[in-house]
């Protein structure tokens, strides 16, 4: 209590700091998860002033940069990045370093940061996972070799001199710095052999044709459905959006899935968040996690871009024992003004969210409204891809 | 019948795309003079709309020409009047410009059932010499699409002078041998073009190496850096017998090599007294599940 008796915090002291202290910590997440990249750079180096060994934070950093080196390398930077001319304050200066710094030194920036978490932490498997996509980036995607170390383009880069002298120290660094070069040049090769090896190409395209007729043949045994979404439009009423219809159809899906998958002898899990009771509160993180998952794979730019949300599914891989998650919604229209204008429309993504691999991305179509039969094949046709070996 | 016919109507659109009968003597020609870009004048009833889209195309001109072209000399910028009466009297000199490629389709007693207008950047020495379709998109020319015409036409000029073809209606050879070099970008889509029908892996299954549905500023940032990490692919349409025949190009953005064509969505053929042909033209996206065939089976 101050000396005017009012009171500064409504909760304990302690209770108080403990919470800002997540929601500091959480606001990181939340940036690295929205591709706000520089606002975590800047968050977490805040969070560090505070705790040197915030690991969290430090870690975040490590992600950030490497996120930024691949945008940059994909030319995509300019989607998540905001012009330095609208941040105001200290902020500023981080915002123009790295709208003004070339990807090349980024990635070297990135690649050093990772390689002194790697000394500090180094058991953390995420640090490893880390500095192999850092080192990957750098290499494979942005190109650069290990010969341009004496380049005087660089020398005046203070990352770069400090690149240059742990290349010159460091065996095991220029051992990795050779790995991936390897690994590039293999691609090259490939590549290249395709370019002339016509009947390889062609194998491709028939191997591939197979598929487009018979399907994928993925062989997986275990999937978990997450919270299937059902949308029923009918433009013919007032309130286009038929809730009641909705939920109807989400019964009936629901129903082809599990039905289908006893038949087909595939364990599917539904997370859905109708059924869960108010014990059911581990079911619903899971969900959340999950989601922030999805979302932050489809808010990515590219299928290529790592994901983030992907380093803390260890424990939900172990639980479900499976890493093949699956999202699908199902969506139903009646347009106004046109007659027999219909569409129903499933969309279904299968993830490894462990490495964030799409392995399936389907869409079945239908010119109908309401179509319980279309419903089921689409359900059945793509569940016995997923099952097929 | 009509579907043969049709072919050949395609196919011969396809060549007369690019720089229309231009052969490897009018490149050696055209290599030895100098080049005047001739700017649009504003017509006598011109709007202050107008005059602002003729300002901003010969800005579009000027810069391109300025930044990406090298196959010959860039003399002068004049107005396309004065350019004209120039390029009469001193032979050394041809101008670029661009203009309006028009086609009719004629019915009997000289009149017009259909008319379409297609921009192109052209070479004249004072006859035509050389041209190129301007590819469209979301209304008038831009920067990015005058830019692409211009590195299309300078690389075709090259090519026609090396002597990798004799004249541009022999180059489908060439283009067909450049197919699978696409393998080595990324290719980069619109992800306006494409229907939403098909899905990533209908996408995968048709095209299966490096691809990239983007926006379409993406594609435009990649033509003006002239980025050697991507292939793009953008519409042209091409005025024929009155109506549009819409091409995919696939073409190197580093210097804009041709690297395939694929069609755009079917449209209808009028061909005057002998009726019309095709149809179709009520799709609505230029990427169909035939057209992504079209283009997989480009570097197969």
């Amino acid at each position: 209590m101050n000396r005017k008796g009012i009171c500064d915090f409504v909760v304990s002291k302690t209770e108080f700091e403990r919470i800002q202290d997540i929601a500091q910590n959480e606001l990181t997440h939340l940036y690295l998860q929205s591709q706000l990249y520089e606002d975590a750079i800047l968050n977490s180096h805040y969070l560090l002033q505070e705790n040197r060994n915030n690991k969290f934070a430090e870690l975040s950093i490590g992600v950030a940069l490497m996120q930024l080196t691949n945008y940059k390398a994909n030319n995509d930077f300019f989607y998540i990045h905001k012009d330095y001319v609208n941040i105001q304050g200290s902020a500023q200066n981080l915002y123009f370093l790295l709208e003004k710094i070339s990807e090349t030194e980024l990635g070297i920036i990135a690649l050093l940061y990772n390689l002194r978490l790697k000394q500090k932490y180094p058991d953390c498997a995420v640090i490893d996972n880390l500095l192999d996509m850092s080192f990957k980036t750098l290499i494979v995607n942005i190109g650069f070799e290990s010969g341009s170390f004496s380049d005087a383009e660089y020398l005046n880069s203070k990352y770069f001199k400090q690149a240059v002298s742990l290349y010159i120290e460091d065996e095991n660094f220029r051992n990795q710095l050779k790995k991936y070069e390897q690994i590039k040049k293999e691609i090259q090769i490939e590549k290249e052999e395709l370019i002339h090896d016509k009947e390889k190409r062609k194998l491709i395209a028939q191997k591939n044709k197979i598929i487009q007729k018979k399907g994928f043949a993925l062989g997986i045994d275990t999937i978990v459905i997450v919270n299937p979404l059902c949308i029923n439009a009918n433009y013919w009423k007032r309130d286009h959006l038929q809730l009641d219809k909705a939920d109807s159809s989400r019964y009936k899906l629901i129903d082809a899935i599990l039905s289908n998958s006893e038949k087909m002898e595939l364990n599917t899990t539904l997370l859905d968040l109708k059924y869960l009771k108010s014990e059911d509160i581990e079911a619903f993180n899971d969900y959340c996690r999950l989601s922030d998952w999805f979302n932050e794979k489809s808010s990515h730019y590219s299928d290529k871009y790592f994901v983030y949300n992907s380093i803390y599914t260890g424990d939900l891989i172990k639980k479900y024992n499976t890493r093949y998650f699956a999202w699908l919604g199902l969506y139903e229209e009646k347009q106004a003004h046109i007659l027999g204008n219909q569409n129903t429309v499933l969309d279904f993504y299968l993830f490894n969210i462990e490495t964030g691999e799409m392995l399936l991305s389907q869409r079945e179509w239908i010119k109908a409204y309401e179509n319980e039969i279309f419903i089921n094949t689409a359900v059945k046709k793509i569940l016995h891809q997923i099952k097929n070996k | 019948m009509k579907t043969r016919i049709l072919i050949f109507f395609l196919m011969l659109s396809a060549v007369l795309t690019n720089a229309q009968m231009t052969s490897t003597a009018d490149a050696k020609k055209i290599k030895g003079q100098k080049l005047i870009i001739a700017l649009q004048e504003y017509p006598k009833k011109a709007s202050n709309e107008d005059k602002a889209m003729i300002d901003s195309a010969n800005a579009s001109l000027t810069f391109a020409l300025k930044k990406y072209w090298d196959f010959n000399e860039v003399a002068e910028v004049m107005p396309l009047s004065e350019a004209k009466e120039f390029v009469k009297k001193n032979k050394d000199y041809c101008y670029i410009t661009i203009d309006e490629g028009v086609s009719r389709s004629t019915t009997i007693r000289d009149s017009y059932r259909y008319v379409s207008y297609s921009e192109k950047l052209s070479i004249y020495d004072p006859k035509i010499q050389a041209t190129v379709y301007l590819p469209k998109y979301e209304g008038p020319m831009t920067t990015t699409t005058t830019v692409y015409a211009t590195m299309q036409l300078n690389k075709i000029l090259e090519l026609l002078y090396d002597e990798e073809f004799k004249n541009v209606m022999g180059s489908m050879g060439y283009v067909k041998k450049n197919g699978p070099k696409i393998i080595k970008k990324t290719l980069l889509i619109p992800k306006e073009y494409v229907s939403p029908k098909l899905s990533k892996d209908d996408i995968k299954l048709a095209y299966p190496y490096d691809l990239d549905l983007c926006d379409l500023d993406k594609i435009e940032n990649a033509i003006l850096n002239k980025d050697s990490k991507y292939a793009i692919v953008f519409y042209v349409p091409i005025p024929v017998s009155g109506k549009f025949i819409y091409r995919l190009y696939i073409t190197n953005a580093e210097d804009g090599d041709i690297y395939g064509i694929a069609d755009g969505s079917k449209v209808e053929l009028d061909l005057g007294i002998f009726g019309s042909i095709g149809g179709q033209s009520n799709k609505k996206y230029l990427i169909n599940e035939k057209e992504l065939k079209q283009i997989g089976k480009l570097v197969d």
